[in-house]
Protein backbone atom coordinates (compact mmCIF):
# COMPACT_ATOMS: atom_id res chain seq x y z
CA UNK A 1 0.00 0.00 0.00
CA UNK A 2 2.98 2.32 0.53
CA UNK A 3 3.60 2.46 -3.21
CA UNK A 4 -0.02 3.40 -3.84
CA UNK A 5 -0.04 6.03 -1.10
CA UNK A 6 3.03 7.65 -2.66
CA UNK A 7 1.48 7.37 -6.12
CA UNK A 8 -1.71 9.06 -4.91
CA UNK A 9 0.29 11.84 -3.28
CA UNK A 10 2.19 12.48 -6.49
CA UNK A 11 -1.05 12.67 -8.47
CA UNK A 12 -2.64 15.33 -6.27
CA UNK A 13 -2.48 19.00 -7.10
CA UNK A 14 -1.96 19.93 -3.47
CA UNK A 15 1.24 17.88 -3.36
CA UNK A 16 2.62 19.25 -6.59
CA UNK A 17 1.66 22.78 -5.60
CA UNK A 18 3.65 22.39 -2.37
CA UNK A 19 6.71 21.02 -4.15
CA UNK A 20 6.36 23.75 -6.77
CA UNK A 21 6.27 26.38 -4.03
CA UNK A 22 9.44 24.90 -2.56
CA UNK A 23 11.11 25.08 -5.95
CA UNK A 24 9.95 28.64 -6.45
CA UNK A 25 11.37 29.99 -3.18
CA UNK A 26 15.07 29.90 -4.17
CA UNK A 27 14.28 31.05 -7.71
CA UNK A 28 12.36 34.08 -6.47
CA UNK A 29 15.02 34.70 -3.85
CA UNK A 30 17.78 34.75 -6.46
CA UNK A 31 15.66 36.93 -8.74
CA UNK A 32 15.12 39.39 -5.90
CA UNK A 33 18.84 39.40 -5.14
CA UNK A 34 19.67 40.10 -8.76
CA UNK A 35 17.23 42.97 -8.87
CA UNK A 36 17.95 44.60 -5.51
CA UNK A 37 21.57 43.51 -5.00
CA UNK A 38 20.71 43.47 -1.31
CA UNK A 39 20.69 40.41 0.97
CA UNK A 40 19.19 39.89 4.42
CA UNK A 41 20.84 41.74 7.35
CA UNK A 42 23.73 40.13 9.17
CA UNK A 43 22.54 37.67 11.80
CA UNK A 44 19.15 36.97 10.24
CA UNK A 45 20.43 34.15 8.09
CA UNK A 46 23.56 32.01 7.98
CA UNK A 47 26.40 33.43 5.89
CA UNK A 48 24.20 36.40 4.95
CA UNK A 49 27.17 38.71 4.36
CA UNK A 50 28.55 36.39 1.67
CA UNK A 51 25.25 36.06 -0.15
CA UNK A 52 25.95 38.41 -3.02
CA UNK A 53 29.33 36.86 -3.79
CA UNK A 54 28.71 33.14 -3.27
CA UNK A 55 25.84 31.14 -4.76
CA UNK A 56 26.42 28.38 -2.22
CA UNK A 57 24.84 30.63 0.39
CA UNK A 58 21.52 30.77 -1.49
CA UNK A 59 20.25 27.29 -0.48
CA UNK A 60 21.42 27.84 3.12
CA UNK A 61 19.58 31.14 3.43
CA UNK A 62 16.41 29.88 1.73
CA UNK A 63 16.43 26.77 3.94
CA UNK A 64 16.68 28.95 7.04
CA UNK A 65 13.83 31.19 5.87
CA UNK A 66 11.61 28.39 4.61
CA UNK A 67 11.73 26.52 7.91
CA UNK A 68 10.15 29.48 9.63
CA UNK A 69 6.69 29.07 8.08
CA UNK A 70 6.68 27.96 4.44
CA UNK A 71 8.00 24.41 4.80
CA UNK A 72 5.77 23.71 7.84
CA UNK A 73 2.83 25.22 5.94
CA UNK A 74 3.29 23.03 2.88
CA UNK A 75 3.80 19.89 4.93
CA UNK A 76 0.91 20.68 7.27
CA UNK A 77 -1.61 20.94 4.45
CA UNK A 78 -0.51 17.72 2.78
CA UNK A 79 -0.38 15.78 6.06
CA UNK A 80 -3.66 17.29 7.21
CA UNK A 81 -5.32 15.91 4.10
CA UNK A 82 -3.94 12.39 4.52
CA UNK A 83 -7.00 10.94 6.26
CA UNK A 84 -9.51 13.78 6.25
CA UNK A 85 -9.32 14.14 2.47
CA UNK A 86 -10.14 10.47 2.06
CA UNK A 87 -13.03 10.71 4.48
CA UNK A 88 -14.58 13.65 2.66
CA UNK A 89 -14.10 11.97 -0.74
CA UNK A 90 -15.62 8.73 0.57
CA UNK A 91 -12.53 6.78 -0.42
CA UNK A 92 -11.51 5.76 3.09
CA UNK A 93 -14.57 3.54 3.45
CA UNK A 94 -13.93 2.14 -0.03
CA UNK A 95 -10.38 1.09 0.86
CA UNK A 96 -11.25 -0.10 4.37
CA UNK A 97 -13.98 -2.31 2.92
CA UNK A 98 -11.23 -4.38 1.35
CA UNK A 99 -8.81 -6.74 3.12
CA UNK A 100 -6.15 -4.23 4.06
CA UNK A 101 -5.88 -3.63 7.81
CA UNK A 102 -6.23 -0.21 9.32
CA UNK A 103 -2.75 -0.30 10.85
CA UNK A 104 -1.14 -1.12 7.52
CA UNK A 105 -3.09 1.62 5.78
CA UNK A 106 -2.26 4.14 8.50
CA UNK A 107 1.47 3.52 8.40
CA UNK A 108 1.46 3.51 4.60
CA UNK A 109 0.07 7.02 4.79
CA UNK A 110 2.61 7.99 7.43
CA UNK A 111 5.49 6.74 5.28
CA UNK A 112 4.14 8.58 2.23
CA UNK A 113 3.83 11.82 4.18
CA UNK A 114 7.32 11.29 5.63
CA UNK A 115 8.71 10.89 2.13
CA UNK A 116 6.90 14.07 1.17
CA UNK A 117 8.64 15.91 4.03
CA UNK A 118 11.99 14.71 2.70
CA UNK A 119 11.00 15.62 -0.86
CA UNK A 120 9.91 19.14 0.08
CA UNK A 121 13.22 19.78 1.85
CA UNK A 122 15.17 18.16 -0.97
CA UNK A 123 13.45 20.25 -3.64
CA UNK A 124 14.20 23.39 -1.67
CA UNK A 125 17.85 22.39 -1.28
CA UNK A 126 18.28 21.09 -4.83
CA UNK A 127 16.67 24.05 -6.56
CA UNK A 128 18.49 26.37 -4.15
CA UNK A 129 21.82 24.85 -5.13
CA UNK A 130 21.01 25.09 -8.83
CA UNK A 131 19.71 28.66 -8.59
CA UNK A 132 22.67 29.70 -6.45
CA UNK A 133 25.17 28.14 -8.84
CA UNK A 134 23.55 29.80 -11.85
CA UNK A 135 23.41 33.15 -10.07
CA UNK A 136 26.95 33.40 -8.73
CA UNK A 137 28.75 30.08 -8.87
CA UNK A 138 30.12 28.29 -5.81
CA UNK A 139 33.03 29.38 -3.66
CA UNK A 140 34.31 28.27 -0.23
CA UNK A 141 32.34 29.66 2.70
CA UNK A 142 33.74 31.54 5.65
CA UNK A 143 32.36 29.62 8.64
CA UNK A 144 31.13 31.19 11.92
CA UNK A 145 34.48 30.65 13.67
CA UNK A 146 36.47 31.96 10.75
CA UNK A 147 37.30 28.51 9.41
CA UNK A 148 36.86 27.98 5.70
CA UNK A 149 34.20 25.53 4.53
CA UNK A 150 35.12 24.05 1.17
CA UNK A 151 32.61 23.84 -1.67
CA UNK A 152 32.23 20.09 -1.29
CA UNK A 153 31.52 20.34 2.42
CA UNK A 154 29.29 23.34 1.75
CA UNK A 155 27.14 21.27 -0.62
CA UNK A 156 27.10 18.50 1.97
CA UNK A 157 26.01 21.10 4.52
CA UNK A 158 23.03 22.03 2.33
CA UNK A 159 21.89 18.44 1.95
CA UNK A 160 22.62 17.65 5.60
CA UNK A 161 20.63 20.70 6.65
CA UNK A 162 17.72 19.69 4.45
CA UNK A 163 17.80 16.20 5.94
CA UNK A 164 17.89 17.47 9.51
CA UNK A 165 15.07 19.92 8.88
CA UNK A 166 12.97 17.01 7.60
CA UNK A 167 12.90 15.38 11.03
CA UNK A 168 11.00 18.11 12.94
CA UNK A 169 8.93 18.54 9.76
CA UNK A 170 7.88 14.91 10.07
CA UNK A 171 6.97 15.50 13.70
CA UNK A 172 4.81 18.42 12.63
CA UNK A 173 3.29 16.20 9.94
CA UNK A 174 2.47 13.68 12.68
CA UNK A 175 0.53 16.39 14.51
CA UNK A 176 -1.32 17.29 11.30
CA UNK A 177 -2.13 13.61 10.74
CA UNK A 178 -3.43 13.40 14.30
CA UNK A 179 -5.71 16.35 13.62
CA UNK A 180 -6.71 14.82 10.30
CA UNK A 181 -7.71 11.55 11.98
CA UNK A 182 -9.55 13.17 14.84
CA UNK A 183 -11.32 16.04 13.08
CA UNK A 184 -11.81 14.57 9.59
CA UNK A 185 -11.35 18.15 8.42
CA UNK A 186 -8.61 18.59 5.87
CA UNK A 187 -8.23 22.37 5.91
CA UNK A 188 -8.74 22.58 9.66
CA UNK A 189 -5.99 20.03 10.23
CA UNK A 190 -3.56 21.98 8.05
CA UNK A 191 -4.45 25.25 9.71
CA UNK A 192 -4.22 23.64 13.14
CA UNK A 193 -0.68 22.47 12.49
CA UNK A 194 0.36 25.91 11.24
CA UNK A 195 -1.23 27.51 14.30
CA UNK A 196 0.82 25.17 16.49
CA UNK A 197 3.98 26.35 14.75
CA UNK A 198 3.05 30.00 15.23
CA UNK A 199 2.08 29.52 18.88
CA UNK A 200 5.29 27.69 19.69
CA UNK A 201 7.34 30.34 17.94
CA UNK A 202 5.45 33.00 19.85
CA UNK A 203 5.97 31.18 23.14
CA UNK A 204 9.68 30.84 22.41
CA UNK A 205 10.04 34.42 21.21
CA UNK A 206 8.34 35.83 24.31
CA UNK A 207 10.25 33.51 26.62
CA UNK A 208 7.05 31.88 27.88
CA UNK A 209 8.32 28.32 27.64
CA UNK A 210 10.98 28.73 30.35
CA UNK A 211 13.06 25.57 30.78
CA UNK A 212 10.96 23.79 28.15
CA UNK A 213 12.13 26.14 25.41
CA UNK A 214 14.85 23.81 24.05
CA UNK A 215 12.19 21.11 23.67
CA UNK A 216 9.68 23.12 21.67
CA UNK A 217 9.18 21.53 18.28
CA UNK A 218 9.78 24.73 16.36
CA UNK A 219 13.20 25.20 17.95
CA UNK A 220 14.34 21.94 16.40
CA UNK A 221 14.13 23.50 12.94
CA UNK A 222 17.28 25.53 13.62
CA UNK A 223 19.40 22.61 14.86
CA UNK A 224 20.89 22.05 11.41
CA UNK A 225 22.82 25.34 11.76
CA UNK A 226 25.10 23.49 14.17
CA UNK A 227 26.47 21.65 11.14
CA UNK A 228 28.17 24.91 10.12
CA UNK A 229 30.27 25.05 13.28
CA UNK A 230 33.82 23.83 13.36
CA UNK A 231 33.87 21.34 14.91
CA UNK A 232 30.25 20.37 14.34
CA UNK A 233 28.14 20.71 17.51
CA UNK A 234 26.52 17.29 17.64
CA UNK A 235 24.82 17.62 21.02
CA UNK A 236 22.10 20.08 19.93
CA UNK A 237 21.66 18.11 16.71
CA UNK A 238 21.16 14.88 18.63
CA UNK A 239 18.75 16.63 20.99
CA UNK A 240 16.82 17.98 18.03
CA UNK A 241 16.51 14.48 16.64
CA UNK A 242 15.23 12.83 19.79
CA UNK A 243 12.95 15.72 20.69
CA UNK A 244 11.43 15.62 17.19
CA UNK A 245 11.08 11.85 17.31
CA UNK A 246 9.36 12.17 20.68
CA UNK A 247 6.90 14.78 19.41
CA UNK A 248 6.22 12.68 16.33
CA UNK A 249 5.84 9.43 18.24
CA UNK A 250 3.33 10.91 20.68
CA UNK A 251 1.08 12.29 17.96
CA UNK A 252 1.44 9.27 15.69
CA UNK A 253 0.58 6.89 18.50
CA UNK A 254 -2.48 8.93 19.37
CA UNK A 255 -3.48 9.17 15.70
CA UNK A 256 -3.00 5.43 15.19
CA UNK A 257 -5.08 4.64 18.28
CA UNK A 258 -7.95 6.77 16.97
CA UNK A 259 -7.63 5.62 13.36
CA UNK A 260 -7.77 1.93 14.19
CA UNK A 261 -10.76 2.24 16.48
CA UNK A 262 -12.88 5.05 15.20
CA UNK A 263 -16.12 4.36 13.34
CA UNK A 264 -15.95 5.41 9.70
CA UNK A 265 -19.27 7.13 9.21
CA UNK A 266 -18.81 8.95 5.92
CA UNK B 1 -23.86 -16.91 4.73
CA UNK B 2 -24.60 -13.63 6.47
CA UNK B 3 -26.15 -13.74 9.92
CA UNK B 4 -27.15 -10.71 11.91
CA UNK B 5 -27.86 -11.61 15.51
CA UNK B 6 -29.05 -9.07 18.08
CA UNK B 7 -27.08 -6.35 16.33
CA UNK B 8 -27.39 -3.02 18.12
CA UNK B 9 -25.50 0.17 17.35
CA UNK B 10 -25.69 3.24 19.53
CA UNK B 11 -24.12 6.63 18.88
CA UNK B 12 -24.12 8.16 22.33
CA UNK B 13 -27.72 7.94 23.50
CA UNK B 14 -29.07 7.57 19.99
CA UNK B 15 -29.96 4.01 19.05
CA UNK B 16 -29.32 3.71 15.31
CA UNK B 17 -29.99 -0.02 15.13
CA UNK B 18 -31.85 -1.96 17.78
CA UNK B 19 -31.51 -5.73 18.20
CA UNK B 20 -31.58 -6.55 14.51
CA UNK B 21 -31.88 -10.18 13.44
CA UNK B 22 -31.95 -11.64 9.96
CA UNK B 23 -30.14 -14.14 7.80
CA UNK B 24 -29.09 -14.09 4.17
CA UNK B 25 -28.85 -17.52 2.57
CA UNK B 26 -26.82 -18.73 -0.35
CA UNK B 27 -28.36 -17.75 -3.69
CA UNK B 28 -30.59 -15.05 -2.23
CA UNK B 29 -31.12 -11.65 -3.67
CA UNK B 30 -31.93 -10.26 -0.28
CA UNK B 31 -33.63 -6.90 -0.09
CA UNK B 32 -32.85 -4.69 2.88
CA UNK B 33 -35.63 -2.16 2.98
CA UNK B 34 -36.11 0.90 5.07
CA UNK B 35 -36.66 4.61 4.82
CA UNK B 36 -33.74 7.02 4.96
CA UNK B 37 -32.16 7.02 8.41
CA UNK B 38 -33.62 3.66 9.35
CA UNK B 39 -30.24 2.04 10.00
CA UNK B 40 -29.55 0.31 6.67
CA UNK B 41 -26.19 1.93 6.01
CA UNK B 42 -25.15 1.54 9.65
CA UNK B 43 -25.78 -2.18 9.34
CA UNK B 44 -23.81 -2.42 6.09
CA UNK B 45 -20.94 -0.38 7.53
CA UNK B 46 -20.77 -2.87 10.36
CA UNK B 47 -20.71 -5.78 7.95
CA UNK B 48 -17.68 -4.16 6.30
CA UNK B 49 -15.98 -3.49 9.64
CA UNK B 50 -16.22 0.26 9.26
CA UNK B 51 -18.04 0.61 12.55
CA UNK B 52 -18.20 -1.60 15.59
CA UNK B 53 -21.39 -3.12 16.98
CA UNK B 54 -22.46 -1.90 20.40
CA UNK B 55 -24.14 -5.24 21.07
CA UNK B 56 -24.78 -8.44 19.18
CA UNK B 57 -22.81 -9.66 16.24
CA UNK B 58 -22.72 -10.04 12.51
CA UNK B 59 -21.24 -13.22 11.11
CA UNK B 60 -20.07 -13.86 7.60
CA UNK B 61 -19.51 -17.48 6.62
CA UNK B 62 -19.62 -18.25 10.33
CA UNK B 63 -16.86 -15.77 11.21
CA UNK B 64 -17.41 -12.51 13.06
CA UNK B 65 -17.53 -9.42 10.85
CA UNK B 66 -17.49 -5.84 11.97
CA UNK B 67 -14.15 -5.66 13.71
CA UNK B 68 -12.54 -2.29 13.02
CA UNK B 69 -8.82 -2.08 13.52
CA UNK B 70 -7.61 -4.95 11.46
CA UNK B 71 -8.06 -7.10 8.41
CA UNK B 72 -10.81 -9.46 9.44
CA UNK B 73 -10.77 -11.93 6.63
CA UNK B 74 -13.34 -10.30 4.43
CA UNK B 75 -12.71 -13.05 1.91
CA UNK B 76 -15.84 -13.92 0.01
CA UNK B 77 -17.65 -10.64 0.52
CA UNK B 78 -17.47 -7.37 -1.37
CA UNK B 79 -19.59 -4.37 -2.16
CA UNK B 80 -20.03 -0.79 -1.21
CA UNK B 81 -21.86 1.42 1.22
CA UNK B 82 -23.48 4.78 0.42
CA UNK B 83 -22.27 6.53 -2.73
CA UNK B 84 -19.15 4.67 -3.84
CA UNK B 85 -16.02 6.75 -3.28
CA UNK B 86 -13.22 6.72 -5.82
CA UNK B 87 -10.10 8.78 -6.40
CA UNK B 88 -11.39 11.19 -9.01
CA UNK B 89 -7.90 12.31 -10.01
CA UNK B 90 -6.95 8.73 -10.90
CA UNK B 91 -8.17 6.66 -13.82
CA UNK B 92 -10.66 3.86 -13.27
CA UNK B 93 -7.84 1.44 -14.04
CA UNK B 94 -5.63 2.94 -11.32
CA UNK B 95 -8.53 2.89 -8.88
CA UNK B 96 -9.09 -0.80 -9.54
CA UNK B 97 -5.37 -1.56 -9.29
CA UNK B 98 -5.19 0.28 -5.98
CA UNK B 99 -8.19 -1.59 -4.61
CA UNK B 100 -6.76 -4.88 -5.86
CA UNK B 101 -3.58 -4.05 -3.92
CA UNK B 102 -5.74 -3.40 -0.85
CA UNK B 103 -7.33 -6.81 -1.34
CA UNK B 104 -3.98 -8.59 -0.92
CA UNK B 105 -5.26 -11.46 -3.02
CA UNK B 106 -2.85 -13.80 -4.71
CA UNK B 107 -2.72 -13.84 -8.50
CA UNK B 108 -3.28 -11.17 -11.07
CA UNK B 109 -6.49 -9.20 -10.58
CA UNK B 110 -8.99 -9.79 -13.34
CA UNK B 111 -9.46 -6.13 -14.15
CA UNK B 112 -10.34 -6.43 -17.86
CA UNK B 113 -12.90 -9.12 -17.06
CA UNK B 114 -14.72 -7.10 -14.41
CA UNK B 115 -14.62 -3.99 -16.58
CA UNK B 116 -16.19 -5.96 -19.39
CA UNK B 117 -18.82 -7.36 -17.02
CA UNK B 118 -19.99 -3.88 -16.08
CA UNK B 119 -19.57 -2.42 -19.56
CA UNK B 120 -16.69 -0.06 -18.82
CA UNK B 121 -14.02 -1.72 -20.94
CA UNK B 122 -12.58 0.98 -23.17
CA UNK B 123 -13.17 3.75 -20.64
CA UNK B 124 -10.80 2.45 -17.99
CA UNK B 125 -8.09 5.02 -18.70
CA UNK B 126 -10.43 7.96 -18.18
CA UNK B 127 -10.19 9.79 -14.88
CA UNK B 128 -13.04 8.83 -12.58
CA UNK B 129 -13.96 12.48 -12.09
CA UNK B 130 -15.14 12.47 -15.72
CA UNK B 131 -17.51 9.55 -15.06
CA UNK B 132 -21.26 9.92 -14.77
CA UNK B 133 -23.05 8.69 -11.64
CA UNK B 134 -24.10 5.55 -13.48
CA UNK B 135 -20.54 4.81 -14.56
CA UNK B 136 -19.33 5.27 -10.99
CA UNK B 137 -21.99 2.82 -9.79
CA UNK B 138 -20.86 0.31 -12.38
CA UNK B 139 -17.23 0.90 -11.43
CA UNK B 140 -18.18 0.24 -7.82
CA UNK B 141 -19.72 -3.06 -8.83
CA UNK B 142 -16.60 -3.84 -10.89
CA UNK B 143 -14.38 -3.09 -7.90
CA UNK B 144 -16.50 -5.44 -5.79
CA UNK B 145 -16.34 -8.19 -8.41
CA UNK B 146 -12.53 -7.95 -8.39
CA UNK B 147 -12.64 -9.72 -5.06
CA UNK B 148 -14.48 -12.64 -6.67
CA UNK B 149 -16.98 -12.60 -3.82
CA UNK B 150 -19.65 -15.09 -2.91
CA UNK B 151 -21.74 -12.35 -1.33
CA UNK B 152 -22.15 -8.99 -3.00
CA UNK B 153 -23.39 -6.17 -0.78
CA UNK B 154 -24.88 -3.22 -2.62
CA UNK B 155 -26.13 -0.12 -0.87
CA UNK B 156 -28.74 1.59 -3.03
CA UNK B 157 -26.98 0.63 -6.26
CA UNK B 158 -29.41 2.52 -8.50
CA UNK B 159 -29.41 5.70 -6.47
CA UNK B 160 -28.95 8.76 -8.65
CA UNK B 161 -29.24 6.84 -11.90
CA UNK B 162 -31.47 7.71 -14.84
CA UNK B 163 -34.04 5.09 -15.90
CA UNK B 164 -31.66 3.59 -18.44
CA UNK B 165 -28.88 3.35 -15.85
CA UNK B 166 -31.27 1.75 -13.36
CA UNK B 167 -32.33 -0.83 -15.92
CA UNK B 168 -28.70 -1.68 -16.71
CA UNK B 169 -27.69 -2.06 -13.07
CA UNK B 170 -30.75 -4.17 -12.27
CA UNK B 171 -30.06 -6.40 -15.26
CA UNK B 172 -26.47 -6.76 -14.07
CA UNK B 173 -27.59 -7.69 -10.55
CA UNK B 174 -30.01 -10.24 -11.96
CA UNK B 175 -27.29 -11.72 -14.16
CA UNK B 176 -24.75 -11.90 -11.33
CA UNK B 177 -27.28 -13.72 -9.16
CA UNK B 178 -27.95 -16.17 -11.96
CA UNK B 179 -24.21 -16.76 -12.14
CA UNK B 180 -24.26 -17.81 -8.50
CA UNK B 181 -23.63 -14.69 -6.45
CA UNK B 182 -25.63 -14.10 -3.32
CA UNK B 183 -26.70 -10.48 -3.27
CA UNK B 184 -27.61 -8.29 -0.33
CA UNK B 185 -29.31 -5.22 -1.66
CA UNK B 186 -30.19 -2.19 0.39
CA UNK B 187 -32.80 0.06 -1.13
CA UNK B 188 -35.80 2.20 -0.48
CA UNK B 189 -37.02 1.69 -4.05
CA UNK B 190 -39.80 -0.80 -3.44
CA UNK B 191 -40.41 -1.66 -7.07
CA UNK B 192 -36.74 -2.46 -7.43
CA UNK B 193 -36.77 -4.77 -4.45
CA UNK B 194 -39.97 -6.45 -5.61
CA UNK B 195 -38.45 -6.92 -9.02
CA UNK B 196 -35.06 -8.25 -7.93
CA UNK B 197 -35.32 -9.84 -4.51
CA UNK B 198 -36.65 -13.17 -3.31
CA UNK B 199 -36.38 -12.32 0.39
CA UNK B 200 -36.52 -9.07 2.28
CA UNK B 201 -36.04 -7.50 5.67
CA UNK B 202 -37.91 -4.29 6.40
CA UNK B 203 -36.47 -2.01 9.05
CA UNK B 204 -37.67 1.25 10.50
CA UNK B 205 -36.08 3.33 13.23
CA UNK B 206 -33.38 0.70 13.51
CA UNK B 207 -35.80 -2.11 14.29
CA UNK B 208 -36.74 -5.14 12.23
CA UNK B 209 -40.37 -4.78 11.16
CA UNK B 210 -40.77 -7.75 8.85
CA UNK B 211 -38.63 -10.47 7.34
CA UNK B 212 -39.12 -13.34 4.91
CA UNK B 213 -39.98 -13.97 1.29
CA UNK B 214 -41.82 -11.14 -0.36
CA UNK B 215 -44.98 -13.25 -0.44
CA UNK B 216 -44.67 -13.97 3.27
CA UNK B 217 -43.95 -10.39 4.12
CA UNK B 218 -46.86 -8.90 2.19
CA UNK B 219 -49.18 -11.61 3.47
CA UNK B 220 -50.37 -12.85 0.10
CA UNK B 221 -49.27 -16.39 0.63
CA UNK B 222 -51.50 -17.40 3.51
CA UNK B 223 -53.96 -19.57 1.56
CA UNK B 224 -56.69 -16.98 1.82
CA UNK B 225 -56.14 -14.65 -1.10
CA UNK B 226 -57.75 -11.27 -1.11
CA UNK B 227 -59.73 -9.74 -3.97
CA UNK B 228 -61.07 -6.39 -5.03
CA UNK B 229 -64.66 -6.80 -6.18
CA UNK B 230 -66.48 -4.08 -8.04
CA UNK B 231 -70.26 -4.42 -8.14
CA UNK B 232 -73.18 -2.29 -9.19
CA UNK B 233 -74.56 -2.19 -5.66
CA UNK B 234 -72.45 -2.94 -2.59
CA UNK B 235 -75.12 -3.21 0.07
CA UNK B 236 -76.87 -6.19 -1.49
CA UNK B 237 -73.57 -7.84 -2.35
CA UNK B 238 -72.34 -7.59 1.24
CA UNK B 239 -75.54 -9.23 2.46
CA UNK B 240 -74.90 -12.19 0.17
CA UNK B 241 -71.20 -12.38 1.01
CA UNK B 242 -71.83 -12.34 4.76
CA UNK B 243 -74.01 -15.39 4.36
CA UNK B 244 -71.59 -17.24 2.12
CA UNK B 245 -69.51 -20.12 3.57
CA UNK B 246 -66.85 -19.42 0.94
CA UNK B 247 -66.03 -15.93 2.21
CA UNK B 248 -63.85 -15.34 5.28
CA UNK B 249 -64.02 -11.56 5.27
CA UNK B 250 -65.78 -8.88 3.25
CA UNK B 251 -66.12 -5.15 3.63
CA UNK B 252 -67.00 -2.16 1.53
CA UNK B 253 -63.82 -0.35 0.55
CA UNK B 254 -63.30 3.17 1.75
CA UNK B 255 -65.13 5.50 -0.59
CA UNK B 256 -62.66 7.21 -2.80
CA UNK B 257 -63.92 9.83 -5.18
CA UNK B 258 -62.69 8.75 -8.57
CA UNK B 259 -63.72 10.61 -11.65
CA UNK B 260 -65.60 8.34 -13.98
CA UNK B 261 -65.63 5.52 -11.43
CA UNK B 262 -68.27 2.92 -12.04
CA UNK B 263 -69.73 0.70 -9.32
CA UNK B 264 -68.78 0.20 -5.70
CA UNK B 265 -65.75 -1.61 -4.40
CA UNK B 266 -65.69 -4.40 -1.89
CA UNK B 267 -62.61 -6.05 -0.43
CA UNK B 268 -63.02 -9.68 0.38
CA UNK B 269 -61.00 -12.69 1.36
CA UNK B 270 -62.17 -16.07 0.11
CA UNK B 271 -61.61 -19.61 1.26
CA UNK B 272 -59.28 -22.18 -0.26
CA UNK B 273 -61.80 -23.06 -3.00
CA UNK B 274 -61.17 -19.67 -4.58
CA UNK B 275 -63.55 -17.00 -5.83
CA UNK B 276 -65.66 -19.21 -8.16
CA UNK B 277 -68.39 -20.18 -5.65
CA UNK B 278 -68.59 -16.57 -4.47
CA UNK B 279 -69.14 -15.34 -8.02
CA UNK B 280 -71.91 -17.88 -8.48
CA UNK B 281 -73.57 -16.77 -5.22
CA UNK B 282 -73.42 -13.12 -6.20
CA UNK B 283 -74.70 -13.66 -9.74
CA UNK B 284 -77.43 -15.94 -8.37
CA UNK B 285 -78.40 -13.17 -5.96
CA UNK B 286 -78.78 -10.69 -8.80
CA UNK B 287 -75.62 -8.73 -8.21
CA UNK B 288 -73.91 -7.42 -11.31
CA UNK B 289 -70.13 -8.01 -11.09
CA UNK B 290 -68.18 -5.33 -12.89
CA UNK B 291 -64.69 -6.49 -11.92
CA UNK B 292 -62.93 -9.05 -9.76
CA UNK B 293 -59.20 -8.49 -9.28
CA UNK B 294 -56.72 -10.29 -7.00
CA UNK B 295 -55.81 -7.79 -4.31
CA UNK B 296 -52.43 -8.99 -3.20
CA UNK B 297 -51.05 -6.13 -1.13
CA UNK B 298 -47.96 -4.61 -2.65
CA UNK B 299 -44.66 -4.28 -0.89
CA UNK B 300 -45.25 -0.57 -1.00
CA UNK B 301 -48.52 -0.95 0.93
CA UNK B 302 -46.76 -3.01 3.54
CA UNK B 303 -43.73 -0.74 3.67
CA UNK B 304 -45.82 2.35 4.23
CA UNK B 305 -47.99 0.58 6.77
CA UNK B 306 -44.97 -0.67 8.71
CA UNK B 307 -42.84 2.43 8.59
CA UNK B 308 -45.40 5.19 8.86
CA UNK B 309 -47.30 4.04 11.90
CA UNK B 310 -44.20 4.10 14.06
CA UNK B 311 -42.76 7.19 15.67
Amino acid sequence: MIRWEIYKLLRQRRTLFGLGAMALVPVLFVAALEITRQGPPEGEAPFATQLLENGLVVPLVTLAFATFVLLPLVVAFVAGDAVAGEVSAGTLKTVLSRSVGRTELFFSKVVAVGIYCLAASAVLAGVGLAAGYLAGGFAPLAGPGGATIGVGRGIGLVWGGAGLVSVPLMALAAFAIFLSVTTHNSVGSGVGAVVLVLLLRLASGLGLAGPLDPYLLTNQFEAWLNLTRDPIAWEPIARSLWVSVLWGAVFLTAAWAVFTRRDVLS
Amino acid sequence: MLEVRGFTKKFGDFVAVDSLNFEVRQGDVYGFLGPNGSGKSTTIRTIFGLIEPTEGEIRLFGRPAGVPGGAWGREGVAGFVDAPGFYGYLSALDNLRLLAAADRRKGKPQIPRVLETVGLLGRERDKVKTYSTGMKQRLAIASALLREPEVLILDEPTSGLDPGGMRDVRALIHRLNEEGLTIFLSSHLLAEVEQLCNRVAVIGNGRLLAEGTIAEVVGGDNGHPGYRLVVNEAKGAIRILEGSPHVTDASVADAVAREGAVGEEIRLTVGPEGPGPVVRDLVGGGVEILALVPARPSLEDLFLELTEERP
